[in-house]
């Protein structure tokens, strides 16, 4: 199974491969590779957070709102109408899926020891510029094609190394190695 | 008459010297031959009685006995002694020289002919160099004085003492120095406990080099017997809903010089009926299987590598401590326990209960990028990981030790341990 160390990975080496050959004059761009480089941090970033999610989303019961546990385990909440559980709220099956932004910022206010993730940060600032990158990528339109550099794919590595390292250092205590 | 002195440093003993007289008369040394004196020593530690002498090749060799027992006494001790590494070049080495005229010194033999009277130099220390000058004389018919130190009246603490010291020359290997302590200050009840649960084939003995062997060592064996009872000491305080709501901790008992405290206050606490304990019987023999199953399985199947790693999964420490603890604590819980006892199931791509293959390539975002997988090793984080992951294979019958169980496990351990700290803010 692939973590967030093998995207990082993956990011790395098409960065490096784009450096490589448009330094060495052969290409005056890479598009693939660096596009490629900055979706695998963006990748590194999801997996890290997604499986963070699922550990808090094992708690045991009582310890999480239903609604908290819906947003972990990313699933919508309905309202039952008959049977045992009519009148209640429960977890549907119904997937629900949550911007990685919000579920950053939701581990950290809930299990960050206290702590909150002020937005003013430089960091947060940068990661929302990959983000922005990453969605232009992803929602391609004409109006807004901008090209992606060899400085953005290095900017989202080292942008998905930090926000991986503050949220393991704000939850778990300690950072991890990369 | 010989004449045999007490050294200064020895206390005068009639037994002793009599026992001295008696193998001076049986065994011709060259002291005997040129009437010198013969000086009884005594070994300051221990008290053992030993002298000094040479005998010629031609009249030791077969009096030389490599199979000495720690319990001359009892028919179930079995032979002490590392096995012999006749292939080893040092040995290779040692037959060489003794073909080419060399003599040997301070072999370490006990007088005996309480067993295999025929053979009264039971070989305590020096056994490659002893089996080098029998095979010398009988290839060459060579024969060369060689050095013994002859050790007299044993008890059997003075012998096992004698073994080990003789063989740190050698690197006594932990498992050996742990099967000697076994016999000596425990007995013969943990090797017969095995034998009944399957652990050991019947007249087999624990291995001298667990590292080699596929079998369970003196160690892992009282480690179980440890984690059963530690196990069974937990489960009985709590109730069934709380059982997993704890981070438990599968203890390893350490090879030393000194018995491991835990192993000596389970043995003391429960006495001999410790080895008749049903629910001990039924969790050894369950296991026992397990590990039988796991084996076969690796060595059967395709879609995993036979790897001794992968086949003996099940004796790793971290793995056999956490069976066994789980197994302890579920006796006090007994749909939870018949779902521990029962096999995990196996299936086309999971082939070997255990799933040593999805274990060893398990990581969790949290370990360090030099992690070898869940169970290899058996530091207190990965005993209390295997004790989770069986505790949750122990939630429901026909359970497989998948990724997402294995996943589910560790998640618990961490998540226990996370809300113990306290750092969450609800």
């Amino acid at each position: 199974m692939l973590s967030y160390r093998d995207f990082l990975g993956y990011a790395e080496s098409f960065s490096l491969e784009a450096g490589r050959e448009i330094r060495s004059g052969e290409y005056a761009e890479r598009q693939d590779l660096v596009t490629a480089s900055l979706l695998f941090s963006w990748i590194a970033i999801e997996s890290f957070i997604n499986n963070m999610m699922l550990d808090f989303v094992r708690l045991p019961e009582g310890e999480l709102l239903i609604h908290e546990r819906a947003f972990l385990a990313e699933r919508a909440i309905e309202f039952v109408e008959s049977g045992r559980q009519a009148g209640e709220f429960r977890i549907s099956n119904r997937v629900d899926y949550i911007p990685l932004e919000h579920k950053i910022l939701f581990l950290i206010a809930k299990f960050g020891r206290g702590t909150r993730l002020n937005k003013g940060d430089r960091l947060w600032q940068r990661f929302q510029m990959v983000k922005q990158k990453r969605d232009q990528i992803t929602h391609p339109r004409k109006s807004d094609e901008t090209p992606v550099t060899l400085e953005d794919a290095a900017d989202a590595l080292e942008v998905a190394k930090a926000i991986i390292n503050t949220v393991s250092e704000r939850i778990w205590g300690e950072s991890v190695t990369f | 008459m010989m004449s045999v002195l007490f050294d200064a440093d020895a206390k005068q003993s009639s037994e002793v010297e009599d026992q001295v007289l008696e193998f001076l008369q049986t065994v011709e040394t060259r002291e005997s031959k040129v009437s010198s004196p013969i000086i009884v020593c005594q070994d300051g530690k221990r008290g053992s009685y030993y002298i000094r002498c040479s005998i010629a090749a031609s009249i030791v060799c077969d009096l030389l006995d490599l199979d000495a027992r720690l319990d001359p006494n009892s028919s179930v001790s079995f032979r002490a002694n590392r096995e012999l590494l006749l292939k080893h070049n040092t040995y290779r080495r040692m037959k060489q020289d003794g073909e080419a005229g060399r003599e040997f010194s301070d072999i370490i033999v006990e007088y005996s002919r309480q067993y295999t009277p025929e053979k009264p130099l039971k070989v305590w220390g020096g056994q490659h160099r002893t089996k080098a000058i029998q095979e010398a004389f009988q290839s060459t018919g060579i024969s060369r004085y060689h050095g013994f130190r002859v050790y007299f009246s044993l008890s059997k603490q003075q012998r096992a003492d004698l073994a080990l010291v003789s063989n740190t020359n050698i690197a006594v290997s932990n498992d050996l120095f742990d099967r000697l302590q076994e016999e000596t200050l425990v007995g013969t009840e943990l090797r017969e406990w095995c034998w009944k649960v399957g652990l050991l084939e019947p007249g087999e003995d624990f291995p001298d080099r667990a590292s080699t062997s596929e079998s369970i060592s003196v160690r892992l064996a009282r480690v179980f017997v440890v984690n059963f009872f530690l196990g069974k000491e937990k489960g009985e305080q709590l109730r069934a809903e709380d059982l997993d709501k704890n981070v438990y901790e599968p203890y390893i008992c350490e090879s030393g010089v000194e018995l491991d405290p835990e192993y000596e206050r389970i043995i003391n606490k429960y006495g001999p009926p410790l080895w008749n304990d049903e629910g001990m019987l039924r969790a050894g023999k369950t296991f026992a299987e397990l590990h039988r199953v796991q084996r076969n399985a690796v060595k059967k199947s395709d879609k995993i590598k036979n790897l001794k790693g992968f086949r003996n999964k099940a004796l790793l420490p971290s793995v056999l401590s956490a069976w066994s603890f789980v197994a302890g604590l579920l006796q006090s819980h007994p749909q939870r326990l018949e779902n521990h006892l029962q096999a995990p199931r196996t299936s086309r791509e999971i082939p070997d209960p255990l799933n040593a293959g999805g274990m060893s390539t398990y990581r969790h975002d949290k370990d360090p990028k030099t992690y070898r997988g869940l169970g290899t090793r058996s530091d207190l984080l990965e005993r209390q990981r295997m004790a989770q992951v069986f505790l949750a294979k122990s939630t429901c019958p026909d359970m497989i030790l998948n990724h997402d169980l294995l996943d589910q496990a560790v998640s618990q351990v961490l998540l226990i341990k996370y809300l113990e700290r306290g750092y969450h803010k609800f």
